[in-house]
């Protein structure tokens, strides 16, 4: 029986997506590794994706310090316990193998098309882990970024898409664009439910941390 | 009498008031939260808090610690072991009591 406890407990857990910050944090992440892709050298790509993500997590670190812990508190939330990991684990283990088992059959019968496929796999397992949170954490609008990553993961495949326009760099290009359109639309939803949180929770008049 | 309706009597005293049971639900699905949020969360006015919380300390439930987030004051609240096996046998005693027929 799940009692008011129990849904207090889940209530508190989602607190961490209440307000935006973690959406702005992967969509910050997505965006810049989206244009990263484009620099010159593969060194330098992974130059510029390291330090920005550096910045992007400094970033969203000031701005929880400035205008989160001041309106709704801190809260610093629990290790999840071996107990409650085994779930997503396993749910997590079983799509990744389902797709390496899927890549390894185009890698062996299909070399060519392989790097095709890459936009499209991360389309769908990323769509996938979203509409996963979406359900155990109960936002819908986690829900929307899922169906958008499923999607652009079934557009980009060469099933839609002629084999050619995914060929080399342009498989490449097409996971650019899907880390480009997804952190856009996290950043977008981040940037909504933070103006809501804003809005919600608005500063106390005084200090309200002493007791 | 059945026994799951006799368990009931023996419940803590010191969860088995609402403000507490409440401080101490939140605590238990956390790692610490400052006392903000503990406010935010339960509605209660900070004298009140401040007064449950002294009580659930005194008790050994909950540990509180007195720190600095750059130059702002922090009171941070964890549960302590004691405080969380506490709280699950007082759950699991009101559960048997409301399920027992």
């Amino acid at each position: 029986m799940k009692d008011q406890f129990s849904h207090l407990a889940r209530r508190t857990r989602r607190w961490k997506f209440a307000d935006g910050t973690t959406e702005l944090l992967l969509g910050g992440f997505m965006l810049w590794g989206g244009l990263a892709f484009n620099a010159p050298s593969p060194l330098l790509t992974s130059i510029l994706v390291l330090v920005g993500m550096v910045v992007i997590v400094l970033g969203v670190e000031a701005l929880q310090r400035k205008y989160v812990y001041p309106r709704a508190g801190y809260v610093e939330f629990r290790e999840t316990t071996r107990r409650g990991m085994w779930k997503p684990l396993l749910a997590a283990l079983t799509i990744m193998l389902a797709f390496i088992a899927v890549f390894w059959w185009f890698m062996v019968h299909r070399p060519d098309d392989a790097l095709a496929w890459i936009a499209s796999f991360l389309g769908i397992f990323l769509g996938l882990v979203f509409l996963y949170c979406a359900l155990a954490f109960g936002f819908r609008r986690l829900a929307v970024i899922g169906l958008l990553s499923l999607t652009l993961g079934l557009l980009f495949s060469p099933l839609v898409l002629p084999p050619e326009a995914l060929e080399g760099y342009l498989g490449i290009a097409a996971m650019a664009v899907y880390f480009i359109l997804v952190g856009l639309a996290l950043l977008v939803s981040g940037g909504l439910a933070f103006r809501a949180f804003l809005r919600n929770n608005p500063l106390l008049a005084e200090s309200a941390d002493e007791p | 009498m059945s026994h799951d309706l006799r368990a009931i009597v023996g419940v803590d005293r010191l969860l088995h008031e609402p403000s507490r049971a409440l401080i101490v639900a939140i605590l238990a699905a956390v790692e610490s939260a400052d006392f903000l949020y503990l406010q935010r969360e339960t509605g209660l006015t900070k004298g009140n808090l401040s007064a449950h919380l002294s009580k659930l300390e005194e008790a050994g439930y909950v540990n509180i610690e007195k720190t600095y987030r750059g130059k702002i004051p922090l009171t941070l609240c964890r549960l302590t072991p004691e405080g969380r096996a506490a709280f699950e046998t007082y759950r699991t005693q009101l559960k048997r009591f409301l399920e027992s027929e």
